[in-house]
């Protein structure tokens, strides 16, 4: 079902629309907050809020089938807004807790491991560098919806993933990188 | 172009099945409140709109029937300012002129009278 048609359905109080749309956005909303903050739980929370408060604000999107690019804007102030806050708070960064630390499985310790290699990684990068990678290789957005979404051209977009993985691939060896045919 | 993708499934939310339906879960509950506000809402709304055409053409009707009894309650209609203009313009004493308007038949007494007084 497309996106206008959830949208109108949500805006009338439809859960399941709702829901729908947080199942289909989920993965590029996480990926733009994690860009901006770095961290997974952070980036999670966000997300959270992001999608409350954009069913609050729902009546304001006129394109209703350009509800992602707006999503992921909301996704993003808030992103930020939570960073100016976080920085003005003293104590250790969020990103130092580790929330399941006990009970896991040899798996989960390598996930974490390798989570915690990438988030490391993608510090290095600056902030357009991080939202285009994540964007394009996490939740596989093409360049024309990424320069939508980032006010930006598809060009800068494409300049920007360039060095993000080259960055990246200097960073954490070869291991990474699959072989995809780039769009 | 460098067309190596980087391999974020580590960081991918969609991962762990589990963790997923949690947030998934959590962001409903969050908006459980403004969902149920917007039902209500819409509810209401709903209620205007099924309301709001019949109201209209009721009070369409309404219009329309006032207007046609207050129009047929006006006074009988009188000669008209243009049909008195006339007869005086042409010198029929107004008398004379109201005899050829009604079916009143003036007797003679009353006509020579009439004739007479030039009114």
């Amino acid at each position: 079902m497309p996106d206008a048609i959830l949208v109108e359905r949500a805006r009338r109080g439809d859960a399941e629309a709702f829901e729908g749309l947080v199942r289909r956005h989920y993965r590029a909303a996480y990926g733009v907050a994690l860009a901006v903050l770095g961290n997974q739980m952070d980036a999670e929370d966000v997300t959270q809020d992001a999608f409350v408060r954009a069913l609050e604000r729902l009546d304001e999107l006129r394109q209703r089938e350009r509800f992602a690019a707006w999503l992921l804007q909301i996704v993003r102030n808030r992103a930020k807004n939570f960073r100016s806050y976080q920085r003005l708070r003293t104590g250790p960064p969020l990103d130092t807790v580790n929330p399941v630390s006990d009970g896991r499985t040899d798996g989960a310790v390598e996930q974490a491991e390798l989570r915690g290699q990438l988030e490391t990684a993608l510090a290095e990068l600056n902030e357009l560098q991080r939202e285009v990678v994540l964007l394009h290789d996490l939740t596989g957005l093409k360049h024309r919806e990424i320069a939508d979404t980032l006010g930006m051209s598809e060009g800068m977009s494409r300049q920007h993933l360039f060095q993000a993985r080259r960055i990246l691939r200097r960073r954490l060896g070869a291991g990474v990188f699959e072989e995809y045919a780039d769009e | 172009m460098n067309d190596e993708r980087i391999d974020f499934t580590p960081l991918d939310p969609n991962r762990d099945p589990e963790r997923f339906e949690a947030r998934v879960g959590a962001i409903l509950a969050a908006a459980r409140t403004r969902l149920a506000a917007r039902r209500t809402r819409e509810t209401v709304l709903g209620q205007l709109a099924v309301w709001w055409r019949p109201l209209l053409a009721a009070a369409a009707i309404a219009g329309i029937v006032s207007a046609l009894t207050l129009a047929g309650n006006q006074a009988p209609s009188t000669p008209t300012d243009s049909e008195i203009g006339v007869a005086e313009a042409i010198g029929v004493p107004v008398q004379i002129a109201q005899w050829v308007r009604s079916d009143v038949t003036p007797g003679p007494t009353e006509l020579l009278a009439t004739l007479e007084t030039g009114q």
